[in-house]
């Protein structure tokens, strides 16, 4: 993407599943945020569970960052991919889903960071924070695919046209 | 189809998905766990003993058994809602305190258990068990909390040299391990869980533990 005009033009050339795979995987993670933002938010703690230490880890210190609870945060950022990924499929702005597929690195740091938290410094096990984890992976490992494959699609159009103008 | 009313259709469906979504999630969010009727299949099978702790009315009407873990963040918050029912309820009802502390989540629930055994065994154990809830951020943490429960029972006027010396003791381990192994028994999937008149009941708010009491009144 050379310039911001170039974000504004229409393309039939990115693979259906995408936006739709995108789509299902941030309303899971979308779902998944809302959630525990809500109980959150209606001061419900969620009950401790032999097997696993969601409270331990929705109840510390982590769980907020300058009073904002990162649950909302991630709700924030799932509803973003959501209307870009659904911009993408209405007009099919090339703009929307290359952005999109530039958010979802800020998804995964953020999950690997949580990771961190969970199991090196809570040792507790919280499979809600475990499903976001697994939605922003999966969104950041097809979105890096995508803008791989859109740099290398422009690289290549790029050399054709060089060598045409040679010729 | 125009790619007007296409436009129309997508953005209705995305937008009128996420309020259905966030509608549901709502009210699953708000009503955790909050209905009795959806949890009472699971019956009290130890019935209440003189090893039991309690406070509140001796004939009460309404007996609540709570299996608990000082641990567990839940827990320490549903305690100010049974101190509000007994105030509210003095003749009526009566609180039992069972431990089940869960080991594989939280490290120093068993300890903490002990604590309040080696109190009551100088009859304080409901000062420990509330000076352990209102602390309970401070010793979870910690990689051996016990200097910091003896500062405690000290606190609530507890003799420490005994209290040191009961912490650890077989009988407290016993005693948390019976309360425990009543609570594996009965399959309770975690804590808090409580017992009204023998049936499990949930509540999050002091609204919905109090219409318990009043709704069988």
């Amino acid at each position: 993407m050379n310039n911001w005009q170039n974000l504004l033009q229409k393309t039939n050339n990115v693979p259906k599943w995408l936006p739709i795979l995108f789509l299902c995987v941030a309303l899971f993670g979308f779902a998944d945020a809302s959630y525990l933002t809500i109980t959150h938010i209606n001061n419900v703690t969620l009950p401790c569970y032999i097997v696993e230490g969601c409270d331990t880890v929705t109840t510390s210190k982590y769980s907020e960052i300058f009073g904002i609870p990162v649950s909302l945060l991630g709700t924030l950022y799932y509803l973003s991919i959501i209307v870009l990924t659904t911009l993408f499929l209405d007009k099919k702005y090339i703009g929307a889903i290359y952005i999109a597929s530039l958010l979802t690195p800020l998804g995964l740091v953020a999950s690997a960071y949580f990771m961190i938290v969970m199991f090196g410094i809570l040792n507790a096990f919280c499979i809600y924070c475990i499903g976001s984890a697994i939605s922003s992976t999966i969104l950041f490992i097809f979105g890096m695919l995508y803008i791989v494959r859109i740099h290398n699609t422009h690289a290549y159009e790029q050399k054709k046209e060089s060598s045409k103008e040679k010729t | 189809m125009k790619a007007y009313h296409r436009s129309i259709l997508i953005w209705t469906a995305i937008i009128g998905g996420i309020i259905l979504l966030l509608f549901i999630l709502a009210r699953a969010g708000a009503n955790q766990n909050t209905n009795p009727e959806e949890t009472n299949t699971i019956s009290l099978s130890q019935s209440v003993t003189t090893q039991d702790h309690k406070k509140g009315a001796q004939n009460a009407a309404f007996t609540i058994v709570e299996y608990s873990d000082f641990e567990c963040p839940a827990c320490a918050t549903r305690t100010p809602l049974l101190e509000k029912l007994l105030t509210d309820f003095p003749e009526d009802v009566q609180i039992i305190y069972r431990h089940f502390p869960l080991t594989s989540i939280h490290k120093n629930a068993t300890l903490a258990a002990q604590a309040t055994e080696a109190a009551a065994l100088q009859g304080k154990f409901w000062e420990m068990h509330d000076v352990l809830f209102n602390t309970q951020q401070t010793w979870s943490p910690q990689e051996d909390p016990q200097e910091f429960f003896t500062k405690l029972a000290n606190s609530i006027g507890v003799n420490t040299e005994q209290f040191t010396a009961d912490i650890t003791s077989q009988a407290a381990k016993d005693a948390v391990k019976e309360d425990a192994k009543e609570a594996e028994k009965m399959n309770l999937p975690g804590t808090p869980s409580f017992f009204l008149n023998g049936q499990k009941i949930s509540f999050n708010s002091y609204e919905q533990l109090a219409k318990l009491i009043t709704k069988n009144e």
